[in-house]
């Protein structure tokens, strides 16, 4: 991909759109293939990798099984049967041992902290593709940024924001936009040259190209963006929800951990571990949705 | 070298009257003067192209041909307003080129069409981002020019078609409908068949000459290919290298419509070895 390099040394396309940039760049392959021979081939991939993920899940469920049996307190590893009835319990039960409140407290906090990261990290990403200076600016706060664990930043928030919603969720955004503003930026600065030449041969505006040029051509980033930061906000949960919560996964896994009460912190790493795939998949569901040609141009 | 200019001034009476077509060949598209241009901006930095002036008049089909690194390509750049020269100026109908603007089509050597829409939709790119498209008639309008464009182009009933369900050749056809249907003063083409096989090339070029006749606009057509930039030109810049300047501006005497069997002509063949080695002579590796 020499197109690449020389776009990552020139800055980026939005920066070559100014006269005296040289090269037209590019890196993509040209792609005609047809749909059917590889859309059949994915099909048939995804049926042999299914049974391979139900395989993963057994053999640790096995493994899990057989560790518990020779630990026998079940206060430090509980067995896959003690840890599944306490997650009926949890789940059919209601009032305050019922997990729904935290599971729903949980789900809202993160979509807010993951939705807020995007809407604060897309227009930086856009921001620091369109101009070096400010790429020179911001890329590395973020990249030091991004390094330090959540956890870390926990402390200042409460100092800052107290102990309220607000210093969670801002814990969130902490983690999530960062990734996406990263994102975003490589995929508009690994966009085709060519692809934004054009447009302006063709008598695009600067808001048109944006419009209709460098934001499709770089949803495939941003949408990766996206889902890393979804994984990342699920990540952060737990550490946002030891700041003086009173509901949420992460509260329940605390509380959990006061009584020794191993299986529901169990349950409560098992919840946010489904819930982080779900997120996942749906993400993956809009990419395959919205983004038919990626790969393919 | 002088057996070529010989041979070109007994056909053509010399000179830049070689043009067979009857348009207004006196109205001058591009016009460039005194080009010189540098990567290196500091005093002394090597020149990429040195005291380049020529003229394309309107309809005229212009090859610049010469090895890789003569700049031709920044020369095409410069011309679309991506590259502003260090020296020197370019004018497209009498105004200065600031920038890239749909007055100047241009086609690249990959098809640079956008993959998350149809081929019709690519068509109709320029149209929607000139603003033909607001009202219901526009849009109809350029609609059925897009159709006839592609139709042309040989790519009737790909209209709905993702890009990438189309083999190469097709891509390029589409990127030239695109270009057209702009009606662009000057259409600027940068080795747009090099990354073909060579018999999509030959097919490319054979549409391209009908094209052309067609329509009539002004080429700019840059190539290291020396058959190629002989057979599509009416008049070819012979370019050398480092730094870039012009060693000769061929005539071209066939008349139009030219197809490939042209270049099969032993006055062509021999055309072809002169230009190749005025460029050997020009320090340039031409093949």
């Amino acid at each position: 991909m020499d197109g690449m390099t020389q776009k990552s040394a020139g800055g980026s396309p939005l920066a070559a759109l100014e006269p005296g940039s040289p090269g037209s760049g590019g890196g993509r392959a040209r792609g005609a293939r047809t749909g059917g021979l590889r859309a059949g081939r994915r099909r048939g991939q995804g049926v042999r990798t299914s049974w391979l993920t139900l395989a993963s899940v057994v053999v640790l469920v096995l493994v899990w099984w057989g560790v518990s049996a020779d630990v026998a307190d079940p206060n430090i590893l509980p067995s896959p049967s003690a840890t599944a009835s306490r997650a009926i319990t949890l789940i059919t039960s209601g009032g305050s041992a019922s997990i729904w409140p935290q599971l729903e407290a949980s789900t809202l906090r993160v979509l807010i902290g993951w939705a807020l990261g995007a809407v604060i990290g897309i227009p930086i990403g856009v921001l620091m593709a369109s101009s070096t200076h400010a790429r020179a600016a911001i890329d590395p706060l973020l990249e030091a940024g991004r390094a330090v664990p959540p956890l870390a930043f926990a402390p200042l928030m409460v100092v800052w924001l107290g102990i309220g919603e607000i210093s969670k969720i801002a814990l969130l955004v902490t983690a999530a936009a960062p990734i996406i503003a990263i994102s975003t930026t490589d995929g508009i600065v690994g966009l085709d040259n060519a692809l934004i030449r054009g447009a302006r041969t063709l008598g695009a505006s600067r808001t048109y190209l944006l419009r209709h040029v460098i934001v499709p051509g770089a949803l495939p980033g941003i949408i990766t963006g996206l889902r890393l930061a979804s994984g990342l906000t699920w990540g952060t949960l737990v550490a946002a929800e030891f700041i003086a919560s009173t509901s949420g996964l992460g509260y329940m896994i605390l509380q959990a951990s006061q009584y020794l009460d191993t299986a529901t912190i169990f349950v409560g790493i098992a919840a946010i571990g489904v819930l982080a795939f779900l997120m996942d998949r749906a993400l993956r569901l809009v990419e395959r949705r919205l983004l038919t040609w990626r790969g393919r141009a | 070298m002088t057996g070529l200019r010989e041979w070109l001034g007994g056909k053509s009476g010399g000179g830049l009257g070689a043009h067979t077509n009857g348009d207004a060949k006196d109205v001058v598209a591009v016009e460039v003067s005194n080009l010189t241009h540098a990567f290196d901006r500091a005093p002394g930095g090597a020149p990429v192209l040195q005291d380049i002036s020529f003229t394309a008049h309107k309809a005229e089909f212009i090859t610049l041909m010469g090895a890789s690194g003569c700049g031709k390509s920044t020369l095409l750049n410069i011309l679309g307003g991506f590259t502003q020269p260090l020296e020197g100026t370019v004018r497209c109908h009498g105004r200065a080129v600031t920038g890239p603007g749909p007055d100047r089509g241009m086609v690249f050597q990959k098809p640079a069409l956008y993959p998350w829409y149809s081929v019709l939709d690519n068509v109709m790119f320029g149209p929607r981002a000139l603003g033909r498209c607001r009202d219901r008639a526009g849009r109809e309008r350029m609609t059925v020019r897009a159709r006839e464009l592609l139709t042309e182009m040989g790519l009737g009933g790909y209209e709905d078609h993702r890009t990438y369900e189309l083999s190469g050749g097709m891509q390029h056809r589409v990127a030239i409908a695109r270009t057209l249907i702009n009606e662009p003063e000057v259409l600027l083409m940068d080795e747009p068949f090099a990354a073909l096989d060579a018999q999509t090339r030959t097919d490319m070029q054979d549409l391209l000459l009908k094209v052309w006749d067609a329509h009539r606009p002004t080429v700019i057509f840059v190539t290291h290919d020396i058959e190629e930039g002989l057979l599509l030109a009416d008049r070819a810049v012979v370019l050398a290298s480092r730094p870039g300047r012009i060693l000769e501006v061929v005539d071209v005497p066939w008349p139009r419509p030219r197809s490939f069997e042209v270049s099969m002509q032993p006055e062509f063949i021999e055309m072809r070895r002169e230009v190749r080695q005025m460029l050997r002579g020009g320090g340039g590796s031409g093949r």
